[in-house]
């Protein structure tokens, strides 16, 4: 046994006296996965090669198999001819004196490298009901549609209006639509990217693994909530409430909240959270380890939350490059930008939200003052010296670029929500763009009106948008 | 019959429009003479410039910090300040363009890859060697692009590449090999058969997709008649005991020595002649005395001079690991030249600057291949040669007579044949 360390260590240990490995691993044999494929045809031991199944009449179970397992692959009923290819090759391979589940192997390889199976085949047009069935299937839960979604669609009814909402309802409420949540917040709000930059240690020493953890896991059942519960997009802005455990509510501040797990907690005043914006996971995908950039941000929220990214810099501009030395703040770099007419126009924009949120490190932290190597006071927490130093004060506070002025993240996020319909646009574009693989282009921009003013009667829900995402034209055809 | 069908398909090119049957692809070279090869490298979270960057241009300039680790072989690289891609944006991005030149990586949206410069060689001389090309990473994408911009795997497990190339099989492994590159041919058959079948009643971007579809299926055809008639062969035999693989994530320094270990005993062996290789640029703590912070938030130094400090260390170690591979390569021989006179080895960076990402100014240094070396080429980073015209030059270097690529607008000025 390898000892690193171990003479050491006097923190707390954890002792593991045995380990059980418990079986079988399969509840039945041979598993299902294996049954759906080969029916109930006989396994043999094979010399040098295991277990192999078996058939007493090869060329129609072979056929058999191939028959099922493609229309199952392409998602779709299939026409003889289709087979066909795929069944010629099990029977050539059989020929070849191959072994019949070697020869049938090769065929269903042939078909999963098929573009039948690789791609969704989508006819300009209205969609038929398979091409709708996968389209629904992929988009909540990330996978081919079951058997009742196929068969809706065999029969032509998957597209009356009544029917699809049905069946988005019971995909919405199986457990495959982890995947919706996964997929489409791992990507609208880049929690795929958490790892993207580690913090920097001598700064922020409280940051680990179980922090970050938490924070994707907030944003996750915090979408969750509004997608159960039908609550108002509005909350995406700002909530009075979070999901938390005991690990981020610490980071946050909030007393009263212990331990592991996630619960549904109402906000006190002056939490100064809620909402995405506010939450960990996306102010710390928003910042790199160590420095914060209101432009970054300030560009991010436009583009994640309004829906309206500003366009690229013009070429031939530098970033800012950030200097820690405590010499210039990002503010005052940043002046010098908003100062030139032509960086103005945009930098209106986009500053304003990176302002707000500039009162929230890297790490997702609330903060009166930047954290500094440089020059600054010393810092104590809990009678301990901190290896970073304080520097100089934040200020959060600027105007709109309609000249409204705001204070601070509470006043910023106010003002936000004075345009519920734009969060709803934003939001209705980005699902439609996951749900269809392409943006919404000019001309569809009356199907997301459309798709605005009938959630907006009915309190913003996210659920409710969801199934009219379901419902509209863009979905529903290519 | 089915290699009649291939075969039919290779000389008239029927039914899919696939761009570089133009191209004399792993076809032997017309031009005979001393092998040539390239390695190319990218370390992709950029080099201090400070550190790397000579003051001076020409001869004499005065090594730079980086540079001093390489001082022994001084005559036999040059340094090459002010480069980059024109249409090459400042993001991490940049990666995916870095040996493409394909225009606005870091846009995302619209963005397709074109074929990299590894790749456009190993069409022309690949079919010399039992690998066309290695690519090879330490994590995620690596640097080689197939013609339809698509990713070409990377191997990640230097084991796995020193079996594949120099160990061989037991009698029943070899068979059943032999079994599947057969299987595989099959299937490719019967899916090539259907391509008529199904390119009717499709929109120009589903049309656009499979064409790539069916291109990659075409050059996994080759890649298998290939890997059939180079299976018959004896693997070459090497002077080295089976690789062990790295398993710490974050050890750049062992990471990169297994990587250009590999690469060296592949083209002493000439098992390959092209080479690319993707370094660590992890966010974790690399294992380096007086190394405490993470690599890539080092790279995000904002002039901390505890971090320029740290990043200092880091790249030392590259720098290092670079030494290293030159030395192998200038100590073998072949037909009485070094094995580093008839490789080239560019070893640069997708960014100038990581601290803002910057894809301006590349750090490039190319080291070997029989150029007359030891000078500081200094171009205008503000408005520079495209780094395509390095590439060109490269190419031409391997007997490969294009007169373009990527962005090129000629071959680079300043870089000469050695007497």
């Amino acid at each position: 046994m390898n000892k690193i360390g171990a003479a050491d260590y006097t923190g707390p240990g954890l002792a593991v006296q045995w380990v059980e490995v418990e079986g079988p691993i399969h509840e039945e044999w041979p598993p299902a996965s294996h049954r759906r494929i080969f029916g109930n045809l006989p396994q043999k031991d094979v010399k040098d090669r295991g277990l192999e199944v078996v058939s007493g009449n090869s060329a129609a179970d072979a056929e058999l198999i191939l028959r099922e397992f493609t229309r199952r692959a392409f998602r779709r009923a299939v026409k003889e001819e289709e087979i066909r290819p795929y069944v010629d090759l099990v029977l050539a391979k059989l020929k070849e004196n191959r072994t019949f589940e070697q020869a049938v192997r090769v065929g269903l390889a042939a078909v999963l490298v098929s573009p039948d199976f690789l791609f969704l085949r989508e006819k300009p047009g209205v969609l038929d009901g398979f091409a709708l069935a996968s389209r629904l299937s992929y988009f909540l839960w990330s996978s081919m549609p079951d058997e009742e979604l196929l068969s809706l669609a065999g029969r032509g009814d998957l597209a009356r209006a009544e029917i699809l909402r049905a069946q988005a309802e019971r995909m919405l409420r199986d457990p495959k639509a982890a995947a919706f949540t996964e997929n489409f917040v791992g990507q609208w709000l880049a929690l795929r990217d958490i790892d993207f930059t580690e913090p920097s240690t001598i700064l922020y020493p409280e940051f680990d693994d179980m922090l970050k953890e938490s924070m994707v896991k907030e944003s996750k059942l915090f979408f969750d909530e509004l997608l159960e519960k039908d609550l108002s997009l509005s909350n995406i802005v700002s909530s009075d409430f979070a999901m938390l455990n005991g690990r981020l509510a610490l980071h946050y501040g909030i007393p009263g909240v212990e331990g592991w797990g996630f619960r549904k907690v109402s906000l006190p005043p002056g939490s100064h959270r809620g909402g995405v914006l506010t939450m960990g996971s996306v102010l710390k995908v928003t910042a790199n380890g160590t420095q914060t950039s209101p432009v970054l941000r300030g560009a991010w929220v436009l583009d994640r939350i309004l829906g309206t990214p500003p366009p690229r810099p013009p070429a031939g501009v530098p970033a800012v490059e950030p200097d820690i030395r405590g010499a210039t703040t990002i503010r005052e770099q940043l002046a010098k930008h908003r100062q030139l007419a032509t960086c103005a126009t945009c930098h209106a924009q986009i500053d304003p939200p990176g302002f707000a949120l500039e009162s929230f490190d890297v790490i997702g932290g609330w903060r009166e003052n930047y954290r500094t190597t440089g020059r600054g006071q010393e810092v104590k927490v809990d009678g301990h010296r901190m290896p970073y130093l304080k520097g100089p004060k934040v200020d959060p506070a600027d105007a709109m670029a309609d000249g409204e002025r705001f204070g601070n993240i509470d006043e910023f996020k106010a003002l936000l929500l004075r345009d519920k319909d734009q969060i709803a646009r934003a939001l209705a574009a980005r699902l439609v763009t996951y749900a269809t693989g392409g943006a919404p282009a000019r001309a569809d921009q009356p199907e997301i009106e459309s798709i605005v003013s009938r959630i907006r009667g009915k309190g913003y829900g996210l659920r409710t948008l969801v199934h009219e995402v379901v419902q509209c034209g863009l979905f529903r055809s290519k | 019959m089915s290699l009649d069908r291939r075969g039919f398909l290779r000389a008239a090119g029927v039914s899919l429009a696939l761009p570089w049957l133009d191209a004399p692809a792993f076809a032997r070279p017309r031009v005979r003479g001393p092998i040539r090869r390239m390695v190319l490298i990218c370390t992709p979270l950029g080099l201090h410039a400070p550190n790397f960057f000579p003051g001076q241009a020409g001869d004499e300039y005065a090594l730079t910090p980086y540079l001093e680790v390489l001082s022994e072989f001084r005559k036999d690289f040059t340094v090459v300040s002010g480069l980059s891609h024109p249409d090459v944006g400042s993001s991490h991005d940049s990666m995916y363009s870095f040996l493409t030149a394909a225009p606005h990586p870091e846009l995302r949206a619209g963005f397709r890859n074109t074929i990299s410069l590894d790749q456009f060689a190993a069409e022309r001389i690949g079919g010399e060697t039992r690998t066309p090309s290695l690519t090879l990473a330490d994590e995620g994408f690596g640097l080689s692009w197939t013609r339809s911009g698509a990713p070409v795997p990377a191997d990640a497990s230097p084991a796995r590449v020193f079996a594949r190339l120099f160990l061989e099989g037991r009698p029943e492994e070899v068979a059943a090999q032999a079994r599947r590159l057969r299987d595989g041919q099959s299937i490719l058959d019967s899916v090539s058969a259907q391509a008529g079948a199904l390119e009717a009643s499709l929109g120009a971007g589903d049309r656009e997709k499979l064409d790539e579809y069916f291109t990659s299926v075409r050059e996994l055809e080759l890649r298998i008649a290939r890997s059939e008639e180079w299976s018959k062969k004896p693997k070459p035999k090497v002077n080295a005991t089976p690789f062990q693989d790295i398993t710490t994530p974050t050890d750049l320094v062992g990471r990169t020595r297994l990587l250009f270990d590999l690469t060296h005993l592949a083209l002493q062996s000439d098992s390959t002649r092209l080479v690319t290789i993707m370094l660590l640029g992890t966010s974790g703590v690399p294992p380096i005395p007086g190394v405490s912070l993470g690599h890539h938030d080092l790279s995000h130094h904002g002039q901390d001079p505890v971090k320029l400090e740290q990043l200092k260390k880091v790249e030392l170690e590259k720098m290092k690991r670079l030494r290293d591979l030159l030395a192998k390569l200038k100590e073998s021989q072949e037909e009485g030249a070094t094995l580093l006179d008839r490789t080239m080895v560019f070893f640069s960076s997708n960014l100038g600057n990581a601290s803002n990402h910057s894809a301006r100014n590349l750090p490039v240094l190319l080291a070997g291949g029989g150029f007359r070396h030891g000078k500081h080429l200094a171009f205008d980073p503000v408005n520079p040669p495209p780094l395509s015209n390095l590439f060109l030059s490269m190419l031409n270097r391997l007997g490969i007579e294009a007169d373009r690529f990527g962005s090129s607008t000629g071959t680079l000025p300043g870089l000469e044949l050695g007497g």
